[in-house]
C-alpha cells in the first residue's frame, strides 16, 4: 500500500454544540490522498474543532467521519492511523528526543531494534539526527518543532494533522521551516491538514484551502482559486496582505457609482443594485482622474511600498513593487483596472 | 565606575544579610534537633548538668535501652512503620485517581469544593475521635492496623487529592492528547506521561502522608491498643507520671526521626528533579 | 510480638534477680526464702492459697487491664505469670499514656465495648462513672464469700483516705493499687546552715522560701506545680485553698471564687512569683523534682513518690540532704494534703464470668502480698513507695526499704495520708474533668500575672456555672 493510496478523509454534516452554542454548523468536506490540505480562518472559526474532530478528540454532536471510506466516526485517537503535531509541540519533557519520537511505536510493541532505527530515520528526516539524546528542555524552539515533527512522521499514519506548528517560531525561522515543512510533506506524499489563521502560510504550503467563518467553510480550492475568486466579501476581506479594499458601491448599467464618482463596471448590471465593490492592493493605480483621495499615509517596505488613501469616509490601500511616488497629504485620484474589480452582493456578501 | 562599586558592595552587604537570616532561620530550627541529639548520647545526669555540658563522655547506653531494653521500641518502631505504610500506600492509590480526574474535569464550584477539604483539614480532630472509635468497635477494628489505616485514609486523602490536583492541572492537556494520539490509551497515558509529570507532587504528597501517619499520636494512643502501637505512644513510656527519662526520650525520639530523615533526603532528588522537570521551557508552555 | 510489655520485662527482671540474690544470699540475709525459690520476690503461691477462696473459679476467662507506664505497674506486670498460675485466667496488660488513660477508659465505659476490665483509674472520675453505672459497686463483692476472704484480704487495712476517694455514698467503686500523699520536701543541710526548720505554717514556708532564694547563684526557695491541668497546678491549688479554710461549696453548687479562694490564689501566685525560678509557670511535679535533684531548690510541696527521683544516684547531686514534714498549716490552722491513688474499678460492661474474673485480679493486686512483692519484696530497682496498706507502711520491711529516701520519710507520709486529708478536697461531681480543666487554665493565668487573681476566679466562676448547667 502506498502512502497515495491511502489517506482520503471526508466529513459529512459534522456538527459540534457545546451546550447551546454551535462551533461548527455541518461542515462537509472531502480531501483527496496526499494531499496538503489547509483549514485558514479566523480565531473561533472552527477550523481547530475540525482538526480536533479528525484527531478523535473531540466528539461530533452530528454528522461522520470518514477516513480510507471507513467510518471513524467514533473511533479512539489512537485507533484512526493519524498523527499530530500541537502547536504547543507537547512534547514528553521526562523522555529524551530518542524517547519522544519512539514513543508512538513503544505503544504498539514493536521491538527496540525496529524502533531505533525507524527513530534515527525520522529525526535524520527534519535535521535532529544529532539530538536524540537531548531532552525537550535542551532543545531550541526550532528543535522542539522538528522533534513534533519526528515523532508524527515515524510511525507512518495515513493521516497528518497540524495545528498552527508554526506559530510559536520566530519569523526568520518560520519563513524556513516552511519550506521544510512543504518538501518534507512532498517526499512522504501522506495526507496532511494543516490548521493556520496566516493566510500566508496558507497560500505558500497548500494544495487546496479550506476558508472558515463562523463555524461554516465559507470556500474550497487551491489558494489560487481562492485569492483571484473570493466568494464572499468574508474570504475576500481575510486574504491577502493588505486584505482587499472593500467599498459600497451602485451597480447602474455597466457603471459602478461610488462617492458619486462614475467607474466603469466590468459586466452589465441585469438591475440596478447595491453592492460590494471589491479591489486587491495590487490593483490600485493613481491617474489623472477617477475617485477623488488624500494621501493619508506611506509605509515603505524597501522592496515594496503600501500607501493609505482616504476617499471620502473610505480607506483604500494600494500596494506596489516599487517607492512610492506620492507623499502624505498629496491630492489624488485614484483608478481600478476594471478586469481586476470583484463584485459582491451587498446583504449577503455573495459573490456577483 | 564608582556607581558600579557601591552597587556591588550594596549587594555584598545584602547577600550577607540574607544569609545571616537564612544562617538564624536553620539555627532555629536545628538547634533542638541537635540539643536532642546532644541529649540522647548523655546519661540522665549529664542531660541536668548546669551549665549544660557540651563536652561529655558519650553513651550508647539510652539507645541500647531504647532498641533493645525492657521497653524497647522496636516492635512500635515497626507499627509505625505498618500503620503509615498501609495508610499511604491506599491513601495514594485512592488520591492518585482522583486528582487526576478532578484535574481534568471542569465543573462549577471547583475552587469552593478545594476551601471545602481545607475547611475539613481545619476541624478539630479531637470531635471525631468518639464517632471513630464506636465505627471500630462495632465492626472489630479496635487495635488492629487496618483499623488505623483506615482512619488515617480518611485524612488523608481530601488533602491528598486537594494538594494533588494542582499538578494535574499544571500538565498540559496537550500532552495527554499527544499520548492518546500516540496510541498510549488512557491508562497508559496517565501511567507513561501524566505521573512523570507530576511525580514531584507525587513525591511531596506521599511523604506528607506519611509523616503524618507516623508522627500522629491522638488517633493512635485512643484507635491502638497492645496489639497496634505506634511509636509516637510508646515514646510515652518514657515521659511516665514518675519522672521524664529525658536522654532516653531524646533517643527514641532520634530513633523515629531516622526513617523520616531518610526519606526525606531520598525524596529531596524527586522534589527537586520534579520541580526542574515542570519549570523547563519546551514542556509544553503556552 | 506485641507481648512483649508483659514478657519483656520479667527476663532482665528474672536475671538481674538471680544476680541481686545470690549476693543477698552471700549476705546471709534471704538464705531461707532463696532455698524454696530461685526468684527472690518469689513466685510461692502460697500466701494467696491461703485464702479461703476457690482462686480458679474464673478459669479460662481473658481480661485486659489498662495501666499508665510507670514502675509501680510494671512492677505488678512482672507479676503477670503468677497470677495467671493462681487463676487460670488470661491478664493482659496495656499501656495508655497517663495523658489519655481517662480518655480511653471514658470511651470504653461510655460505648459498653468492655476493652478493659479494669483500668487504673483517676479518684476524680468515680461520680462520672457512678452517676453512669459504668462501673460496679464492690461491696457486693467484698461480702461475697465464695469471692472474698474478707479475713485474709483485710479491705480496711487499706488506706482510708484512698479508699473514700474511690468511694460513692460509702460504697467502694474501686480498689486503691498505689497512692501518693503530698509533702513537704526541703535541704535538710541548706536548712540547718541558716537555722530554719521544716514549716509549721504557710508565713513559716514562705519565709524559709526567702531566707534561701538566691537567683544569682541559681539557687531558688520553692517551687509549687505551675501547669495548666486538673492533674497539674489542681493538683496543689486545692491544698492551700484549704489551707485557708475555704470549700468548692455545697448543695450541687461548685463555688470557686469565693473570698478565701482569692486569698489562696494570691498566696500562690506570689510566693511563686518571688521566690520559685521563673520557668515554674510550666512545670509539672517531674520538672520540680529534677530542678531539686540538682540542688536548685530549697523546698517543694508535692508528692511523696517524688523522692524515687530526688534519690536516684545516677541523677541527683542532693542525696543524703532531703527531709520531709507534713503540709504547713494555713491561716486557717488547718490543711488538706492533696492525695491521689490508682485504683481498680470492674468495668459493669462485662458478663458476670468476667466481673468474677476481674475482682480477683484486683483482690490479688491489692492484697498485702502482692503489695509486698512489688515494693520491698520486688527484685528491681525500684521499690513502689505507694503500697495501699496501713499495715504495710508500718512494717519494719518497708522502712527498710524505704531507709535511703531521707529524713521523716514514711512519718510525714503517713501522718498526712490518716490525719491530714479530706475526701472533699476538690469538688467531686461528674463535671470535675471540666471544672478542672477550667481552674488549671484560671490558676495559671493568674500565675502567669495575664489576669489578677479574683478577675480570673470571677471567669472560672461563670464558665463552671455553664458547666454545671450543661
Amino acid at each position: 500500500m502506498t502512502a497515495a493510496a491511502r489517506g482520503s478523509v471526508r466529513l459529512e454534516g459534522v456538527v459540534k454544540r457545546h451546550g447551546t452554542t454551535t462551533v461548527l454548523h455541518g461542515v462537509d468536506l472531502a480531501i483527496e490522498p496526499g494531499e496538503f490540505f489547509v483549514l485558514l480562518g479566523p480565531s473561533g472559526s472552527g477550523k481547530t474543532t475540525t482538526l480536533r474532530i479528525l484527531a478523535g478528540l473531540e466528539d461530533v454532536s452530528a454528522g461522520r467521519v470518514l477516513m480510507d471510506g471507513e467510518e471513524v466516526t467514533h473511533a479512539e485517537p489512537g485507533e484512526r492511523d493519524v498523527a499530530m503535531v500541537f502547536q504547543s509541540y507537547a512534547l514528553y519533557p521526562h523522555m529524551t528526543v530518542a524517547g519522544n519520537v519512539g514513543f508512538p511505536l513503544k505503544m504498539v510493541g514493536t521491538d527496540a531494534a525496529t524502533i531505533e532505527r525507524a527513530v534515527q530515520e525520522a529525526a535524520a528526516k527534519v535535521g535532529i539526527g544529532h539530538l536524540l539524546a537531548r531532552t525537550p528542555g535542551q532543545l531550541s524552539g526550532g528543535q522542539q518543532q522538528r522533534c513534533a515533527l519526528a515523532r508524527a512522521i515515524v510511525r507512518q499514519p495515513r493521516l497528518f494533522l497540524l495545528d498552527e506548528p508554526l506559530s510559536n517560531l520566530d519569523a526568520k525561522l518560520r519563513l524556513e521551516t516552511r519550506l521544510e515543512l512543504h518538501a518534507l510533506q512532498r517526499a512522504l506524499g501522506a495526507t496532511t491538514v494543516y490548521v493556520t489563521h496566516d493566510q500566508e502560510e496558507a497560500m505558500t504550503l497548500a494544495d487546496r484551502i479550506a476558508v472558515f467563518m463562523d463555524g461554516r467553510i465559507v470556500q474550497v480550492g487551491t489558494p489560487r482559486d481562492v485569492y483571484a475568486r473570493p466568494q464572499s466579501v468574508a474570504v475576500a476581506g481575510f486574504i491577502g496582505t493588505p486584505p482587499m479594499n472593500l467599498l459600497p458601491a451602485r451597480w447602474e448599467g455597466d457603471a459602478l457609482v461610488v462617492d458619486g464618482q462614475r467607474l466603469p463596471a466590468p459586466s452589465r448590471a441585469p438591475v440596478p443594485r447595491d453592492v460590494t465593490l471589491g479591489i486587491r492592493p495590487g490593483h490600485v493605480t493613481t491617474a489623472t482622474q477617477g475617485v477623488a483621495a488624500h494621501v493619508e499615509r506611506v509605509e515603505d517596505l524597501g522592496d515594496a511600498s503600501i500607501v493609505t488613501f482616504v476617499a471620502g469616509e473610505h480607506r483604500i490601500k494600494q500596494k506596489s513593487e516599487r517607492a512610492a511616488t506620492v507623499r502624505e497629504g498629496d491630492t489624488v485620484a485614484l483608478a481600478f483596472a476594471t478586469d481586476s474589480l470583484h463584485l459582491f452582493d451587498r446583504a449577503t456578501g455573495a459573490r456577483l | 565606575m564608582r556607581t558600579a562599586t557601591t552597587a556591588a558592595a550594596r549587594r555584598r552587604t545584602r547577600n550577607l544579610v540574607l544569609a545571616a537570616i537564612a544562617g538564624v532561620g536553620v539555627a532555629v530550627w536545628v538547634f533542638p534537633v541537635l540539643w536532642g541529639l546532644l541529649t540522647s548520647f548523655k546519661t540522665e545526669r549529664d542531660v541536668l548538668a548546669y551549665p549544660p555540658a557540651v563536652f561529655f563522655t558519650p553513651t550508647l547506653a539510652n539507645y541500647r535501652e531504647v532498641l533493645f531494653g525492657a521497653s524497647s521500641i522496636l516492635p512500635n518502631l515497626w507499627s509505625s512503620f505498618v500503620v503509615a505504610t498501609a495508610a499511604t500506600a491506599l491513601t495514594m492509590l485512592f488520591a492518585i485517581p482522583a486528582a487526576y480526574a478532578l484535574g481534568r474535569l471542569r465543573y462549577p464550584y471547583k475552587r469552593a469544593s478545594g476551601f471545602y477539604v481545607l475547611v475539613t483539614q481545619m476541624l478539630p480532630p479531637v470531635g471525631l475521635i468518639i464517632p471513630y472509635y464506636l465505627v471500630l468497635q462495632k465492626i472489630g477494628a479496635l487495635d488492629t492496623y487496618v483499623g488505623l489505616a483506615v482512619i488515617y485514609l480518611t485524612f488523608a486523602l481530601p488533602f491528598a487529592i486537594w494538594l494533588m490536583v494542582s499538578y494535574f492541572e499544571d500538565v498540559p492537556l496537550e500532552m495527554e492528547e499527544a499520548a492518546l494520539l500516540d496510541r498510549a490509551g488512557r491508562m497508559r497515558a496517565l501511567w507513561h506521561v501524566i505521573l512523570p509529570q507530576v511525580r514531584g507532587g507525587i513525591a511531596v504528597t506521599t511523604i506528607f502522608v506519611f509523616l503524618n501517619a507516623w508522627n500522629e499520636f491522638l488517633f493512635a494512643v485512643v484507635l491502638g491498643g497492645n496489639r497496634v502501637r505506634t511509636v509516637t505512644v510508646a515514646m510515652f513510656n518514657f515521659i511516665s507520671v514518675e519522672q521524664t527519662q529525658w536522654a532516653k526520650v531524646a533517643a527514641g525520639a532520634m530513633l523515629a526521626m531516622l526513617p523520616v530523615i531518610l526519606i526525606g533526603i531520598f525524596a529531596q532528588r524527586h522534589i527537586v528533579k520534579g520541580l526542574t522537570v515542570g519549570a523547563v521551557k519546551g514542556g509544553g508552555r503556552r | 510480638m506485641r507481648n512483649n510489655e508483659t514478657k519483656g520485662p520479667a527476663k532482665p527482671a528474672r536475671r538481674r534477680v538471680i544476680k541481686q540474690g545470690a549476693a543477698l544470699s552471700a549476705a546471709g540475709l534471704l538464705g531461707p526464702v532463696l532455698s524454696s525459690s530461685v526468684f527472690a520476690q518469689g513466685d510461692d503461691l502460697a500466701p494467696y492459697k491461703a485464702a479461703r477462696i476457690n482462686w480458679r473459679q474464673a478459669e479460662g476467662q481473658e481480661i485486659t487491664v489498662a495501666v499508665i507506664p510507670a514502675s509501680y505497674f510494671e512492677n505488678l506486670i512482672s507479676l503477670q505469670p503468677q497470677f495467671e498460675a493462681l487463676t487460670g485466667i488470661k491478664l493482659r496488660f496495656e499501656k495508655v499514656p497517663p495523658g489519655q488513660i481517662r480518655q480511653k477508659a471514658v470511651l470504653d465505659l461510655s460505648s459498653k465495648t468492655g476493652t478493659y476490665a479494669s483500668h487504673a483509674s483517676d479518684p476524680m472520675y468515680y461520680p462520672l462513672y457512678v452517676a453512669n453505672k459504668w462501673v460496679e459497686p464492690l461491696d457486693t463483692y467484698l461480702n461475697d464469700a465464695s469471692l472474698t476472704d474478707k479475713a485474709w484480704f483485710q479491705f480496711d487495712d487499706i488506706i482510708k483516705a484512698w479508699r473514700d476517694a474511690n468511694s460513692m455514698n460509702s460504697k467502694p467503686y474501686g480498689v486503691p493499687y498505689d497512692g501518693e500523699v503530698t509533702v513537704q520536701v526541703y535541704r535538710k543541710d541548706l536548712y540547718a546552715a541558716k537555722g530554719l526548720k521544716a514549716a509549721a505554717t504557710l508565713d513559716e514556708l514562705v519565709a524559709n522560701a526567702k531566707a534561701l532564694n538566691d537567683p544569682a547563684n541559681r539557687m531558688y526557695g520553692i517551687a509549687l506545680r505551675g501547669f495548666a491541668g486538673a492533674g497539674q497546678n489542681m493538683y496543689i491549688y486545692p491544698s492551700i485553698l484549704k489551707g485557708f479554710g475555704g470549700n468548692w461549696g455545697s448543695g450541687g453548687k461548685v463555688v470557686v471564687n469565693s473570698p478565701q479562694h482569692v486569698a489562696a490564689l494570691t498566696w500562690y501566685v506570689d510566693t511563686l512569683t518571688a521566690y520559685a525560678p521563673p520557668a515554674v509557670r510550666n512545670w509539672n511535679w517531674p520538672d520540680i523534682a529534677d530542678a531539686f535533684s540538682q540542688g536548685t531548690l530549697g523546698t517543694y510541696v508535692d508528692a511523696h513518690s517524688s523522692a524515687a527521683v530526688i534519690n536516684n544516684p545516677e541523677k541527683s547531686k542532693v542525696v543524703g540532704k532531703i527531709a520531709y514534714a507534713t503540709w504547713p498549716k494555713g491561716p486557717a490552722g488547718q490543711c488538706a494534703t492533696s492525695i491521689w491513688n490508682w485504683g481498680f474499678p470492674i468495668n459493669a460492661a462485662l458478663n458476670d464470668k468476667q466481673k468474677k474474673a476481674t475482682w480477683l485480679f484486683i483482690q490479688w493486686a491489692a492484697c498485702a502480698e502482692t503489695q509486698a512483692r512489688t515494693s520491698w519484696k520486688f527484685a528491681g530497682p525500684a521499690k513502689r513507695s505507694g503500697i495501699n496498706r496501713v499495715s504495710l507502711w508500718k512494717s519494719p520491711d518497708f522502712a527498710a526499704a524505704m531507709k535511703g529516701m531521707g529524713d521523716n520519710f514514711i512519718p510525714a507520709a503517713l501522718d498526712s495520708l490518716e490525719h491530714d486529708t479530706d475526701v472533699d478536697w476538690r469538688p467531686r461531681v461528674p463535671q470535675w474533668p471540666a471544672i478542672g480543666d477550667t481552674m488549671g487554665t484560671a490558676v495559671q493565668a493568674a500565675l502567669v500575672g495575664q489576669k489578677k487573681p479574683k478577675e480570673a476566679l470571677d471567669e472560672a466562676q461563670a464558665r463552671i456555672d455553664q458547666i454545671m448547667k450543661g
